[in-house]
């Protein structure tokens, strides 16, 4: 009874004891918050306003115009200030209020205890009181008290029971309380042990990229999950090893730090259902972070910022070669290590300590591959390797100094229809008389060349094959011719180019010097048999002019009749041939005796150059009209209309003393002779200067003789020399006089 | 000495939309083989110069003007938009009076230059102002390339040459048609422009193409669509 009372006793007093000591301090405070909820932001609004005194009789707050005036700011500051101090004011009204309404609560509920709690411990007193009446009573009991007297100890049992079974629930909740109170701690005393073992923040090394988590979670026994939603690609998470590995470096460097989540639980608290709602999942968040070398940030950088392959610029076969990696590849060696290089050609090899890359492909080779091996300086476990494709072009010279020595004394490669076309026409000509040279399968040697001393003139000509022709297996087009007459007194000099692509032009060309040299002999001869005076006796110029037009003009006359001839007489074995098919281009000169010097008649059509050198500067220069220039693309032929515009294209030169005479077609102008110079006297006197060094070496012959290239004369190897772009027939004829050798 | 006379060679080729995936990888695929194909011919490799424009929503110089030697065509070509061919003609204009030496008294100047358009569509810009400046020049081969039955009134404006300056008439050009769903007949198509920039790179005079220039030689004229280039092969008969 007495620990019933106790305890009876104790807990509304206690209630009350509380609320009591609660309220006063809670009192306390409120009066010291409200006070300063009150006075700081007052204190302040005034300070405030008053450091704006100026500003705010500028206000003057009816006139919004004024109010806009103001700068925005101090607008915005007077706002702030005033809602603060309004929102203060707010919250200290509906604080005051709800402490109101809260101490009336808790009076009425403190007081309904109270009053709960008395009338309880009256009743059970009256109760026991009575208890206690009854049986002190009971011999003089009656019937009806002693029933009264057993349902009240009956109703007593029952209450008693009641009161177990309150007082049974209550133990057990503080058992279950206790329970979890100490499973809570024991939670947090192992995660504390467990986050002194696993830091938030995990430092991954080259030396060691991944982390262990299972000792540290031995020694706990907590249950360990990493959220694999968070973790990085990059990042590998064994769950039976309870261990991160980085994976994958190279992203990890770049991006220098990751966080993954981990949800930290009791294994223990979560299969007891007692225990299970209250210890939470602890979720933490670990940091991982990369300490690579600098190097390696760099090496991976560049890395991704590389293609896997890369061109480097053609080079040409045969020449040395030389790549500068480090510009190419853009690194830098205090990084990255160029450790070795593969070259499919087994041409270039690499020279370490200045990265580059030399030497010299021999083979025209398209996309050779060069694999470049990499290592980061100070990983060399960081490896890279980036393929150059490189393509070698061939060396056209080399091509074409090769196609000269193989080809040059073979016969130009004739089909069988070409050769029943040659046959067809050669048939259509072989009994026209004279020949002119020609031959059945209208071919002529590759190379030919001539020198002849006498009187006091050095003559010399040679002629040979173009490489583009040598290639496709065709004849010389080009030709030359070259005679004394008077004598020896006088030289005349014809060459002649054919038309590239007209079928049958090495006949033309052959029959304008044969024929044109023929026929300017002779119609020299022919006035000076009448008058052996002529040129000496003549000083008026226009009468020479008129006389020599006439010659010329012959001469060009009698060239084109026989072609058309000859192309006549093909086309009666073969229909479709013209006289087109013969086209060549003129370049003639005549040198007579004349005073005490020489007179030259020049007269061109067509490509080439006529020039004279080693003369006095007033003499040398060009002798002839040039055919490109200002109606460039039109290429003269014999045939064309303008080849008998004599008084343009006759050129009259009186020379005293010695000279070079040039003549040459376009396979040696083009190349020798720039269109800005042409006219100029110094360009032929260093040509004939030249030339006369060429010609010295070469042999005396009274006969034209044909050569070959591997034994072919000055003249010709001189001819020979490359040129890029330059591969036509070539033809050179001059003509040195000196008095003094005379 | 002088310097070696140029021939320049421009590629406009059509990257519109229509040419996405098999014919623009065709296209890249024989142009490189053009290339490789030239690069055995010591002639061309000494005097041809390539320049490669691409027509797709705009004209682009994808390789200015460069040497055979050096030219490298791009790794990946790749096609969409409209077709902006009066904008290419425009920029090939442009382009060609940046590079091309022109002819003049005292220097020779390069080699006219040869033109080959490769296109599967029909214009959709200003056409008729790139066809007037292209008009303005003399142009040496040209070449117009109708992809996959292309309609042919707009190239065979760009090879007409009635409304050209004096003197234009005679020169080449060529209308051709190739498929690209034919690898066969693509190849037939490049090896033919190969030959005949072969053909012109190695002719004594690739600008000769005036009335006093000699006839095709024998075999060379055939029933195709040239207005008469001598030095050009014909083009094979698939083709025409």
């Amino acid at each position: 009874m007495a620990e019933f009372k106790l305890e009876e006793k104790a807990v509304p007093q206690k209630t009350i004891n509380e609320g009591n000591d609660d309220f006063k301090i809670h009192r306390l405070s409120t009066i010291i918050g409200l006070g300063l909820f009150i006075l700081v932001p007052i204190f302040s609004c005034i300070y405030v306003l008053t450091s704006f005194v100026p500003l705010l009789s500028k206000l003057q707050m009816p006139s919004l115009d004024q109010f806009f005036e103001i700068p925005f700011w101090k607008n915005v500051s007077i706002l702030v200030l005033v809602v603060t101090f309004l929102a203060i004011m707010l919250g200290w009204v509906w604080h005051v209020l709800s402490e109101i309404i809260q101490k009336k609560r808790w009076r009425i509920i403190d007081e309904q205890k109270y009053q709960e709690s008395l009338a309880s411990n009256d009743s059970s007193k009256n109760k026991m009181n009575q208890d206690n009446k009854t049986e002190g009573k009971l011999p003089d009991a009656s019937d009806n008290k002693k029933q009264e007297a057993e349902r009240i100890a009956k109703e007593s049992a029952e209450k008693k029971a009641a009161a177990d079974k309150v007082a049974a629930a209550t133990a057990e909740k503080e058992r279950v309380n206790k329970k979890i109170e100490q499973a809570k701690k024991d939670f947090e005393s192992k995660i504390s042990i467990l986050k002194k073992s696993i830091p938030s923040e995990i430092v991954i090394t080259p030396e060691n990229e991944s982390y262990d988590f299972s000792i540290c979670i031995k020694e706990t026994g907590l249950k360990f999950i990493v959220i694999t939603k968070s973790l990085p690609i990059y990042m590998e998470w064994s769950q039976d090893k309870l261990k991160i590995t980085v994976h994958d470096r190279m992203p990890f460097i770049l991006a220098k730090y990751v966080t993954f989540d981990v949800d930290i639980s009791d294994p223990v608290a979560e299969t007891d259902p007692e225990l299970k709602s209250h210890i939470k999942t602890l979720n933490q968040k670990i940091h991982l972070v990369a300490k690579y070398p600098k190097q390696a940030e760099k090496f991976i950088e560049w890395t991704k910022g590389t293609a896997d392959q890369v061109r480097l610029t053609n080079v040409k076969q045969g020449s040395p070669t030389k790549f500068n990696l480090v510009e190419l590849l853009l690194f830098d060696p205090s990084w990255a290590e160029l450790v070795g290089t593969e070259d499919a050609s087994n041409s270039l090899l690499l020279d370490r300590s200045t990265n580059t890359l030399t030497g010299v492909v021999k083979e025209p080779a398209n996309d050779i591959k060069i694999t470049t091996r990499f290592e980061c300086k100070a990983m060399p476990s960081f490896k890279h390797s980036v393929t150059l494709l490189l393509t070698c072009t061939m060396d056209p010279e080399m091509r074409w100094k090769q196609i000269e020595q193989s080809d040059s004394d073979k016969i130009p490669v004739l089909t069988e229809s070409d050769s029943t076309e040659i046959k067809r026409m050669y048939d259509g000509l072989k009994d026209v008389k004279p020949l002119l040279g020609l031959v059945d399968d209208f071919s002529k040697p590759n190379r030919v060349s001539y020198r002849l001393v006498k009187a006091g003139f050095d003559m010399a000509y040679a002629s040979i094959r173009g490489r583009s022709h040598i290639k496709d297996g065709k004849f010389r087009e080009d030709d030359v011719t070259a005679k004394l007459f008077l004598d020896d007194k006088a030289v005349a000099i014809v060459v002649s180019d054919g038309a590239g692509s007209a079928s049958l032009s090495r006949r033309g060309s052959q029959i304008v010097v044969n024929l044109g040299l023929e026929t300017l002999i002779k119609s020299f001869e022919k006035i000076l048999a009448e008058d052996p005076d002529y040129f000496l006796k003549n000083t008026e110029v226009e009468e020479v002019k008129n006389k020599v037009k006439d010659i010329f003009t012959a001469a060009v006359l009698s060239i084109r009749e026989r072609i058309e001839f000859e192309s006549d007489m093909i086309r009666s074995a073969k229909s479709s041939f013209t006289k087109k098919d013969m086209y060549a281009t003129f370049l003639a000169a005549v040198v007579l005796p004349f005073k005490d010097g020489h007179i030259l008649f020049s007269y061109s059509v067509g490509d080439g150059a006529i020039g004279v050198g080693g003369a006095s500067d007033e003499v040398s220069g060009l002798k002839c009209v040039p055919d490109h220039g200002q109606s460039a693309g039109q290429t003269l032929f014999i045939q064309s209309e303008g080849a008998t515009d004599v008084s343009k294209r006759l050129n009259i030169t009186m020379i005293s003393g010695a000279f070079s005479l040039i003549l040459m077609s376009d396979g040696v102008s083009d190349p020798c002779i720039p269109l800005d110079v042409e006219s100029k006297p110094q360009t032929w006197h260093s040509l004939a200067t030249e030339l006369k060094s060429i010609v010295d070496g070469e042999l005396v012959s009274d006969v034209e003789k044909s050569e070959t290239y591997q034994q072919r004369g000055k003249l010709c190897e001189w001819l020979d020399s490359y040129q890029p772009g330059h591969h036509d027939d070539r033809t050179i004829a001059t003509l040195s006089y000196n008095p003094i050798s005379s | 000495m002088s310097s070696t006379r140029r021939l320049p060679i421009y590629f406009l080729v059509d990257t519109s939309g229509s040419m996405t995936g098999d014919p623009i990888n065709q296209v890249r695929t024989q142009l490189s083989s053009i290339i490789d194909g030239l690069r055995a011919d010591p002639q061309a490799l000494e005097t041809a110069y390539l320049c490669l424009i691409t027509f797709g929503a705009k004209a682009n110089v994808e390789v200015p003007l460069t040497s055979l030697e050096t030219f490298n065509i791009p790794a990946v070509m790749s096609a969409s938009g409209s077709t902006a061919m009066g904008e290419a003609l425009e920029l090939l204009v442009t382009t060609r009076k940046a590079d091309v030496v022109p002819k003049t008294g005292s220097t020779a100047g390069d080699w006219r230059p040869m033109v080959f358009l490769l296109s599967d569509g029909v214009p959709t810009d200003d056409f008729d102002a790139g066809i007037r400046e292209f008009k303005k020049l003399r142009w040496g081969v040209r070449v117009a390339c109708a992809v996959n039955g292309a309609e042919e009134s707009n190239l065979r404006r760009f090879l007409d040459a009635s409304d050209a300056p004096a003197g234009y008439s005679d020169e080449s050009a060529n209308l051709v048609h190739v498929s690209t769903a034919d690898p066969m007949h693509m190849q037939s198509f490049f090896k033919w422009v190969s030959a005949s920039i072969s053909a012109v790179s190695g002719s004594a005079n690739p600008d000769n193409m005036t009335s006093d220039t000699p006839p095709p030689a024998p075999g060379a004229s055939s029933n195709n669509s040239s207005v008469g280039n001598p030095q050009l092969p014909p083009p094979p008969p698939t083709l025409t």
